[in-house]
């Protein structure tokens, strides 16, 4: 019986083993520690897959939300909690959502090619609740909803975590883009 | 709609999160307005580019396997306990794991590694509960991750070494066995009841889906409670556990324990191989560092050892032209 379970958990779970270590490499600080997430993460996640009922998304924002407690809790416990920062309800802040203005995007910077390393850099310095938001939705194409299913919130919180994390993303590139004089200005109607 | 008013939406409808009368009403403005689509057009780019450099990213090869051995050990002990345990039994091992929780939650806890069996005095230590114990200690802080790191401590490994000798006025190890693919993951200022205070790192193995532990002990622990008569005649252990083997020694200043994957020293080469940055340890036996060498592999026999490749570890060894008579002990 035990089996048959295991053998179902590893069967619907596994195949999402490569998400799972792309969104903890990306939170944890080393690649081993992003190892021990998932290990640990799929661990919990046995332990409760009897309650676990297969919803619309199915099992991968279930077990990434575990994933991002396991994070959580291990931060806690190292006493390295991270920052909770102003989660702004997106009704609060609703009148900021424009993209930052186009004068500030150069010619060259679209295409991307050249700034793979700044744009991991960038990445990287985000704090760890925008990171989170910004790689379930560009790496896993995730949904908002699907997203604040993951990270347990309001959907109007992902809005207001995503749009930050597209605002502080597209200044810190828009400075390496000046930094290499690849500068043009646009217009709007 | 206009500029300020479609940009709004621009993020939503670039996510294709908008209800449909809303989407209609942002693309109406797009076809007549080229900086906001251009603006949509970077937006998709960006999320685009981000699942190319991340989205690509594969876990690595062993990670499957290490995760099957996680919640496969988790089934089969609570299993088997669940079998041989009735409910009351049960019921203390839940008390026990709370509180091992509760230690690892307490800042700075020491990790307690050790059981019952070296706080009773009265209850001869066998080589088989040593290991036992030794086993459990590896299990419990290999479980823990990098969490069971203990803040404050170096993770650099001369640095770590100097920091916990100074601390524990014994010479703690840290060996650096990335050669041997084996990266370091953490350590802690861990100890077994009854008084045994030591540092243990633990080291990840990349190939496998076990890690391996380094106990530096301060002295007067496992080999003190352990049979005085085998102690007196070899200052060191060889013990297999359930799922691992380890070797223990007696240092000038300090007691040592390596604990591998792999019972009844399956994975012996490695054993060797680990060892070897330890002569300095081992040649302080004399003799009998090649007689634990060889209980450490398997008792694989003296030949066996003396024509592998691993027989120049055994050369740092003061052996002379001899070779020990007296058969490894298993």
């Amino acid at each position: 019986m035990a089996g048959s379970r295991r053998a179902t958990f590893e069967q619907l779970a596994l195949p999402h083993l490569d998400a799972m270590y792309r969104v903890a490499r990306r939170l944890a600080g080393s690649q081993a520690e992003a190892e021990d997430l998932v290990q640990e993460a799929c661990y919990r996640a046995l332990r409760s897959f009897d309650g676990f009922e297969l919803r619309a998304y199915g099992v991968k924002p279930w077990l990434l939300r575990i994933l991002h407690n396991v994070f959580y809790s291990h931060r806690e416990r190292e006493g390295r909690q991270p920052s909770l920062l102003d989660d702004v309800d997106f009704d609060c802040f609703s009148g900021e959502l424009e993209p930052p203005s186009l004068e500030t995007w150069p010619e060259a910077l679209p295409d991307w090619d050249d700034f793979d390393e700044e744009i991991k850099a960038a990445v990287q310095d985000l704090a760890p609740e925008y990171r989170t938001v910004l790689l379930l939705w560009a790496f896993e194409g995730m949904q908002y909803k699907e997203i604040a299913a993951v990270c347990q919130c309001a959907v109007g919180t992902v809005m207001s975590r995503l749009y930050r994390a597209r605002q502080q993303l597209s200044q810190r590139l828009a400075g390496y883009a000046r930094e290499r004089n690849v500068t043009q200005g646009r217009t709007s109607t | 709609m206009r500029c300020h008013e479609a940009r709004h939406f621009l993020y939503a409808f670039a996510d294709g999160e908008l209800d449909v009368k809303d989407n209609l009403e942002v693309l109406a403005h797009l076809n007549m307005c080229p900086a906001c689509a251009e603006r949509v057009n970077v937006e998709h780019r960006l999320r685009e580019r981000l699942r190319t450099i991340f989205g690509q990213e594969q876990a690595p090869p062993w990670l499957a396997d290490r995760v099957r051995a996680r919640i496969g050990t988790h089934r089969t002990r609570a299993g088997s306990l669940a079998i041989r345990l009735g409910p009351a039994l049960l019921a203390a091992a839940a008390l026990a794991l709370v509180a091992w929780v509760w230690m690892q939650a307490r800042p700075d806890a020491e990790v307690l590694a050790g059981p019952d069996m070296l706080d009773n005095p009265s209850r001869p230590v066998r080589a088989a509960d040593l290991a036992a114990c030794f086993e459990r200690g590896h299990q419990k802080c290999a479980a823990v991750g990098p969490s069971h790191h203990l803040a404050g401590l170096s993770r650099d490994l001369p640095t770590l070494e100097a920091e916990l000798s100074s601390d524990l006025g014994i010479p703690v190890l840290a060996p650096d066995w990335r050669e041997e693919q084996l990266r370091f993951m953490s350590a802690c200022r861990c100890g077994v009841p009854g008084g045994l205070r030591g540092a243990h790192l633990v080291y990840d193995k990349l190939t496998h889906v076990q890690r391996v532990s380094l106990y530096s002990l301060h002295p007067g622990g496992p080999f003190d409670r352990f049979s005085p008569a085998v102690i007196k005649e070899k200052p060191y252990l060889v013990a297999h556990a359930e799922e691992m083997s380890l070797i223990a020694w007696r240092g000038p200043e300090a007691d040592y324990v390596l604990c591998v994957p792999g019972p009844h020293g399956q994975d012996a080469e490695l054993v060797v191989r680990l060892i070897d940055p330890l002569r300095v340890a081992l040649s302080q036996w004399g003799p009998l560092g090649g007689e634990a060498l060889a209980a450490a592999t398997g008792g694989r026999g003296w030949a066996a050892l003396r024509e592998s490749p691993f027989a120049p570890v055994l050369a740092v060894i003061p052996l002379g032209n001899q070779w020990p008579t007296r058969r490894p002990d298993r």
